[in-house]
């Protein structure tokens, strides 16, 4: 898949821009704060119709303007695409393809694949569970669309679900109408464990393979999914034992979710657990570990995205070759090789990747040199 | 000094902002054009806004907006009384009644349940679906909410509470977008949708 042009208007600090872009490797060089990452960001808005640094549309828009807009025109296998996404102050969001409106985000994501590596993925092996379940869920939906709409329909149930409950507090008789929303719930929520499941069945592997290669066989690299807290069950289950057993634990949970107005159980409370050796990496990693085994992600991602939609995604790297050391470094250039193009951001201007073909200057939102 | 838009304008505007999908914007426009018309389409259409809030009125049967009660569909006896399809909205009936596919009762809920918005059973109409019910000429009961959670919900309420008493309840859902309107579904979807629905 290549992502061959870019045009932004009123995009955070671009007034307006124009590039062609090299299919191999793209250097973007320039001081902090010159607008490197917004490029990336711009890319990446592209594949998932939405910010990877801000839940705000409305920041994005330049400060002085009513609204901004970013096109771009990707190559895949199965054709060419033009994508558009308009954003208005108002609040109006316009994406469209090939010129054509596409009113369901689901719709518009998917079309162009991304991968996207910066400094703060550390904190998915570091941080909290919500942080995980956000990268997980965020590299499902671009390979999955459809599961958007599981994601906020689950939300609203949840939601929904959290008012009954803070309502229902101390009213036994009322207490029939909560069926009515477990049965949702753990319909839906089901379906979301079981389609996690499956994709970190097949991440686990890939990221493992990975690991080994930057560890050169030292270290075992092991994804477990955490939920329902009944993993031996969880690992042969099929839709409806997974349902039987959501629907046990959410009865048991009743009085405690009664006492506190939250549900407490189900894919909003998940998390997956990284194993290095069989020891937690969260806990017990070293620095370097969790640096690696965010690499050994990342790259595991690229050929998941790679079985899944038999292309490469695009790779866009924020800020990280500074902060790999050597031998990481090598591995990631390695994987990347001639068959992923990729977008390097990076404050050191004399950087040069061997194969690199196209290495861009930017200064406050311009492009002052370009090179091929 | 600065100078606004005249007190009576003003008014006008605000009033046209409480509107659903009506913006400040918007307002502005529809009112200024309401300024420039005709006298006699502008009273019109006052008129028309009083006359429709006066002799509209739920019907005491099924609830739908109706001038006669009971509404000309309860009347009608060519319609199946075996059959009730119970919608959300009277836009939702309305939305059904295009498809001509259905030929028996509705009743209709004026709402879905919402915790969120303090929505339970018994703020929708289903104390009188009940009495209905209790009739005994009902054989199916159709749910037709909207396919989101609100809808689910109330769909799956319905049908736990009405498969004890022995009454057939189907679901309408087939081919419907999840998280869609019903009322924005075109005519041949829904008339599908009828076909394919499936017990609950
Ligand atoms: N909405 C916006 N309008 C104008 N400028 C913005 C907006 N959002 C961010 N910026 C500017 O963009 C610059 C940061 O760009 P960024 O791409 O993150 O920098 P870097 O080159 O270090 O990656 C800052 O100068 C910031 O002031
Ligand atoms: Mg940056
Ligand atoms: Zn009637």
């Amino acid at each position: 898949m290549l992502f061959s042009s870019l045009v932004l208007r009123n995009f955070r600090n671009y007034t307006s821009l124009q590039i062609e872009w090299s299919p191999g490797v793209n250097l973007i060089c320039g001081l902090n704060a010159q607008g490197k990452s917004n490029l990336l960001e711009a890319v990446s808005y592209l594949s998932t119709g939405s910010s990877f640094r801000s839940g705000k549309d409305e920041e994005l828009i330049r400060w002085d303007q009513q609204f901004f807009y970013i096109q771009g025109t990707v190559l895949r296998q199965i054709g060419d695409y033009n994508l558009s996404v308009g954003y208005t102050r108002e609040g109006r969001k316009v994406a469209k393809v090939n010129g054509n409106q596409r009113k369901k985000l689901s719709e518009f994501i998917g079309i162009l694949n991304t991968v996207i590596f910066s400094p703060e993925d550390l904190d998915i092996v570091k941080t909290s569970p919500a942080r995980r379940r956000k990268y997980l869920d965020g590299e499902m939906v671009q390979l999955f669309p459809s599961y958007l709409h599981l994601l906020w329909q689950y939300q609203k149930i949840v939601f929904q679900r959290n008012n009954l409950l803070k309502e229902l507090n101390g009213k036994k008789n009322k207490e029939s109408l909560l069926g009515v929303w477990n049965e949702q719930l753990v319909d839906t929520g089901s379906r979301i464990i079981k389609k996690r499941m499956e994709v970190l069945k097949k991440l686990g592997p890939l990221a493992r393979l990975m690991h080994r290669k930057i560890t050169g066989g030292l270290e075992e690299l092991e994804i477990v999914y955490e939920g329902l807290e009944r993993d031996e069950v969880l690992k042969a289950a099929d839709l409806n034992s997974l349902k039987e057993i959501f629907l046990e634990r959410i009865e048991k949970a009743r009085e405690e979710e009664l006492k506190r107005g939250v549900t407490l159980i189900g894919p909003h409370r998940d998390d997956f657990r990284l194993m290095i050796n069989n020891n937690d990496v969260k806990k017990f990693g070293s620095q370097g570990q969790q640096r690696t085994t965010a690499l050994s992600l990342k790259l595991a991602e690229l050929e998941l995205m790679k079985a899944e939609t038999s292309e490469y995604p695009v790779l866009l790297l924020d800020d990280v070759m500074s902060e790999l050391d050597e031998s990481r470094r090598e591995h990631l250039l390695q994987v990347i090789g001639h068959k992923v193009q990729t977008f390097i951001t990076t404050t050191d201007a004399d950087y040069n990747y061997s194969g690199n073909q196209l290495k861009l200057k930017i200064s406050q939102g311009r492009i002052i040199n370009a090179s091929r | 000094m600065v100078y606004y838009y005249p007190q009576s304008l003003t008014n006008l505007i605000e009033e046209l902002t409480k509107l659903p999908g009506i913006g400040p914007k918007t307002a502005q426009r529809l009112a200024f054009h309401l300024l420039n018309t005709t006298e006699k389409d502008a009273v019109g259409l006052a008129r028309a806004i009083m006359t429709a809030r006066q002799k509209t009125r739920h019907c005491s049967v099924c609830a739908n907006l109706t001038e006669d009660d009971p509404c000309p569909i309860c009347r009608d006896a060519n319609r199946d009384p075996g059959l009730l399809c119970v919608v959300e909205q009277p836009r939702d009936l309305f939305a059904m009644e295009k498809t001509r596919e259905f030929k028996g009762k509705y009743h209709v809920l004026h709402g879905a349940i919402s915790p969120m918005d303090g929505v339970g059973p018994e703020q929708l109409t289903v104390n009188t679906l009940l009495s209905r019910l209790q009739e005994g000429r009902v054989k199916e009961v159709i749910v037709a909410t909207n396919p989101n959670v609100e809808g689910e919900a109330t769909a799956l309420y319905l049908s736990r509470l009405l498969k004890p008493k022995g009454i057939k309840v189907t679901r309408i859902a087939h081919g419907l977008p999840v998280g869609g309107d019903l009322e924005y579904v075109d005519e041949i979807t829904l008339a599908k949708a009828y076909e394919g629905r499936r017990e609950i």
